[in-house]
């Protein structure tokens, strides 16, 4: 796999690409697991306010997504250096 | 009212079949190395003599714009760009607002009637929807009632370019469909109507100096204003400029994971050296490609919904500075 990634690029730069996605994607797995579960916890304790914690809950996913994305194109370009 | 949406929908066709005769003049691909060039007889040889990183290049190639009008004059490198030129993500805009008055015009019609066709009744809900949860709990009532078709247009304008660059395209047949929002330079002329929005707006509810000064947090300690000034001033830029990646970014990551996924046919053919094993490792990599489709389906409303959420609230927040 080292190989492979080598020879795409010549040098180590698909290294520190894949990096950067991987890194990003803990962090946001982090950010969206603790957010998804403080969301289920609510909704089980308050089932009459599950739309407004769903929505809610979706929104503040997408920020840590964002987040995650911003590290993702980080990658891209430095894979297409 | 028949007659009107045939002739929109005909007006798309035009625009399509547009795209596809200029789409093929000019495919955006990257150089083909001389070696692959011998084996260009068939599709199959050639991508699979394609050098790893060449193939891969070639299917973000579309998250770069190229112009469709007129034809060919950035070969030319002193020209420079041309000011009136066409690119495929202004056709694909226009395609959107094109199938946005396909669909909207008789929903206009509809007011009057006493039995409205059942999509008119859906998008009428589709449109009551986002005034009433996205738009009044945000700015309430009276002030929303102004801003609910901004919003109600920007939503729909949005998730009809996602949903046209999830038409997969067909190069043998010439039909090439485009993700606009997949590149930024249209995601950020998006995000510049909301950041003027939330200058002007902000600027005409509080004053000139009131805006600024409504952007410090009240009680801040004498040294600590002009840090936070120039903190809140990047702030300021820095949402719109979230706005822009996170939608740009969303749209092109997707796009590039259904190509990884079909890639791996390819390179999995490469790995066991071709032969006949090679179709069965279609099978696990086109099952993948479908269910990210699938994913994808939801992300492009899903996205369409953050970007006006977040935007409805950004203006809000910069009229009402009370934080």
């Amino acid at each position: 796999m080292l190989a492979f990634l080598l020879e795409s690029t010549g040098d180590g730069y698909g290294i520190g690409a894949g990096l950067a996605a991987g890194l990003a994607a803990i962090g946001a797995g982090l950010g969206i697991g603790k957010i998804g579960g403080s969301a289920g916890e609510g909704i089980a304790r308050q089932p009459e306010a599950a739309d407004a914690i769903k929505g809610n809950a979706i929104v503040l996913a997408a920020f840590v997504e964002g987040v995650a994305l911003f590290a993702a194109v980080i990658g891209l370009l430095l894979y297409t250096k | 009212m028949t007659a009107i949406r045939t002739l929109l929908l005909a007006f798309v066709a035009v625009l399509g079949s547009f795209a596809a005769a200029v789409g093929a003049q000019e495919p955006p691909v990257a150089q083909v190395p001389a070696a692959a060039q011998d084996h260009a007889g068939h599709d199959e040889g050639r991508t699979l003599v394609l050098p790893n990183d060449v193939f891969f290049m070639r299917q973000f190639a579309h998250s770069v714009p190229h112009q469709i009008w007129p034809a060919h004059s950035d070969a030319d490198p002193a020209h420079g760009p041309d000011l009136f030129a066409f690119y495929n993500v202004n056709l694909f805009q226009w395609v959107a607002f094109g199938l946005l008055l396909v669909l909207f015009v008789p929903v206009l019609g509809s007011f009057g009637k006493k039995n409205p066709s059942w999509l008119s009744r859906v998008l009428r809900g589709w449109c009551m929807w986002i005034r009433d949860e996205m738009v009044y709990p945000v700015m309430g009532k009276e002030e929303g009632r102004a801003w609910a078709p901004y919003f109600i247009f920007l939503f729909f304008f949005i998730a009809a370019m996602n949903c046209i660059g999830l038409v997969p395209s067909i190069p043998q047949l010439h039909f090439e469909t485009g993700t606009a929002t997949g590149t930024p330079f249209v995601t950020v002329a998006l995000a510049l109507v909301t950041l003027f929005l939330m200058l002007g707006m902000g600027i005409k509810h509080n004053g000139f100096i009131g805006f600024f000064k409504g952007l410090l947090p009240h009680g801040l300690p004498l040294p600590l204003i002009p840090l936070m000034f120039v903190i809140e001033l990047v702030s300021l830029v820095v949402k719109p400029f979230a706005l822009t990646i996170r939608l740009f970014a969303n749209m092109l990551a997707g796009h590039l994971v259904i190509a990884s996924a079909i890639g791996l046919v390819f390179l999995f053919t490469k790995m066991i050296g071709g032969g006949p094993l090679s179709y069965l490792t279609a099978i696990p990599s086109a099952g993948l490609a479908v269910f990210i489709f699938i994913i994808e389906s939801f992300v492009t409303l899903l996205q369409a919904y953050i970007f006006t959420l977040l935007s409805i609230n950004f203006v809000y927040a910069s009229m009402h500075q009370d934080h």
